[in-house]
């Protein structure tokens, strides 16, 4: 069921939804967002067994975390090995085929929303074990997890953000006039961004079916620049949207995008780019593989190595992550190579040349354009990974060896 | 009410408007399909 914000339905049930809650307060502000967001997903988003898979999923979740809670040093394993499992088990990643027989690979499960959904669980796990999560209430927690401003496409907001929003003053009441008219203008730049200047860019983007080698140099530019713009519309659009509708609601979303095309380097792209991926990718993937690698002294007295290689496996969850195709991973994994690349380009530098001289070198604006420039073409050209299915990848990669 | 309250309504009457004249009837929300 395709889900469309633009939908006179959605309007009015969003609209409807923000009035409601903003007379309410307590647990019956509580019990009311958490039908509105039932009623969300059953009416907008999913069929009746998606509804019931993805409500199973959150309620394991919910479990899995008291049992970390309770049982603090193996039941965190468990739970995360437990946890990833059945995520990737609904999200029917491509090798289960070889692992699982035919008639046990269903697409009855729903995958709408499964993975912003799998990493806003795991972070309740991870900080839950860390104590800086206190007790869950279960209606809280659904809320958190079905909250329908970010339900589809995040972006993923912590969960104490989110407990500490909630249980301040309804936001409606609090917010000025002016304020409110922001916050509509937001969704109104989002639903512009998304419907309009995403689907002219998608006029003249990347498919999965184009012939890549039978174009010339600039016409495969124009197609992979113009998929690049296509994803940021769409995405960011979406998010612009999300952050609107949670302002009128009292629950506002950290903000995901800064303008990435602009970014001068690969590190600075992942600071502009889907930011509340990089900060969830940093705090639950690379810190601690990289807090894991200090450790371990065979690995080199340098620990540019250590992180390189905590860098990889990060980007490779963050490929595989936004799809199931082998496609994804490498778009994970080159994005992996770029900033290793970068970061160990930075370290020789800072060796040799000294850090303050390095950065008057880069304020220098000729640099700054070439760095723009590369960071531009080399995500550009990450993205068409997207797009390619492994048999596409294969006669592409023969053809250029 | 103020000249920035009213540039603000005056852009979102200009949005409402494009969205209505050149908005499709819907999109596919790409971090959905993958």
């Amino acid at each position: 069921m395709p889900f469309s914000p633009l939908s006179f339905m959605f309007l009015a049930f969003a609209w409807s939804a923000v009035v409601v809650l903003a007379g309410l307060g307590g647990r019956a502000r509580e019990l009311v967002f958490l039908s509105l967001n039932l009623l969300f997903l059953s009416v907008f988003l999913l069929e009746p067994t998606g509804v019931a898979s993805t409500l199973a999923f959150c309620l394991l979740g919910y479990g899995l975390t008291h049992l970390v809670q309770q049982w603090p040093g193996r039941g965190m394993v468990l739970a995360l090995v437990a946890y990833t499992a059945l995520f990737v088990y609904m999200r029917q990643y491509g090798f289960l085929t070889w692992l699982l027989a035919d008639r046990f690979l269903t697409q009855v499960l729903s995958t709408i929303g499964l993975s912003f959904l799998f990493f806003k669980v795991v972070h309740v796990m991870v900080d839950a074990h860390a104590g800086t999560i206190g007790r869950l209430r279960p209606v809280m927690f659904l809320n958190y997890c079905l909250n329908f401003s970010t339900f589809v496409m995040g972006p993923i907001q912590r969960y104490q953000d989110f407990d500490t929003q909630w249980s301040a003053a309804p936001a409606v009441e609090q917010m000025t006039v002016e304020s409110q008219l922001d916050a509509v203008l937001r969704v109104l730049v989002g639903l512009v961004k998304a419907y309009i200047l995403a689907e002219w860019c998608r006029a003249y983007a990347l498919q999965p079916d184009t012939d890549l080698l039978s174009l010339s140099l600039l016409e495969s530019a124009i197609l992979v620049y113009a998929f690049y713009f296509y994803l940021y519309f769409n995405f960011s659009g979406y998010c612009d949207f999300a952050i609107g509708l949670g302002r009128l609601l009292g629950i506002t979303p950290p903000e995901n995008f800064n303008w990435p095309f602009l970014a001068r380097n690969v590190a600075d792209f992942w600071q502009r780019q889907h930011r509340s991926l990089t900060l969830w990718l940093t705090d639950y993937v690379f810190s601690p593989l990289y807090r894991w690698t200090l450790g371990r002294p065979r690995l080199g007295p340098n620990r540019l190595l250590g992180a390189s290689a905590a860098l990889m496996i990060t980007m490779l969850v963050s490929g595989v992550w936004h799809g199931t195709t082998a496609g994804f991973a490498l778009f994970g994994l080159v994005h992996g190579l770029y900033l290793v690349v970068y970061y160990l380009w930075d370290a020789m530098l800072t060796r040799r040349f000294g850090r303050r001289r390095i950065a008057r070198w880069r304020a220098w604006w000729p640099v700054h354009a070439a760095g723009v420039a590369l960071t531009f073409n080399a995500t550009a050209f990450a993205f068409v990974f997207f797009q390619l299915d492994a048999q596409r990848l294969a006669e592409v990669l023969s053809c250029l060896s | 009410m103020p000249t920035r309250v009213l540039v603000k309504l005056a852009t979102a009457a200009l949005l409402i408007m494009i969205l209505l004249l050149f908005a499709p009837a819907r999109v596919d929300f790409v971090y959905t399909a993958f």
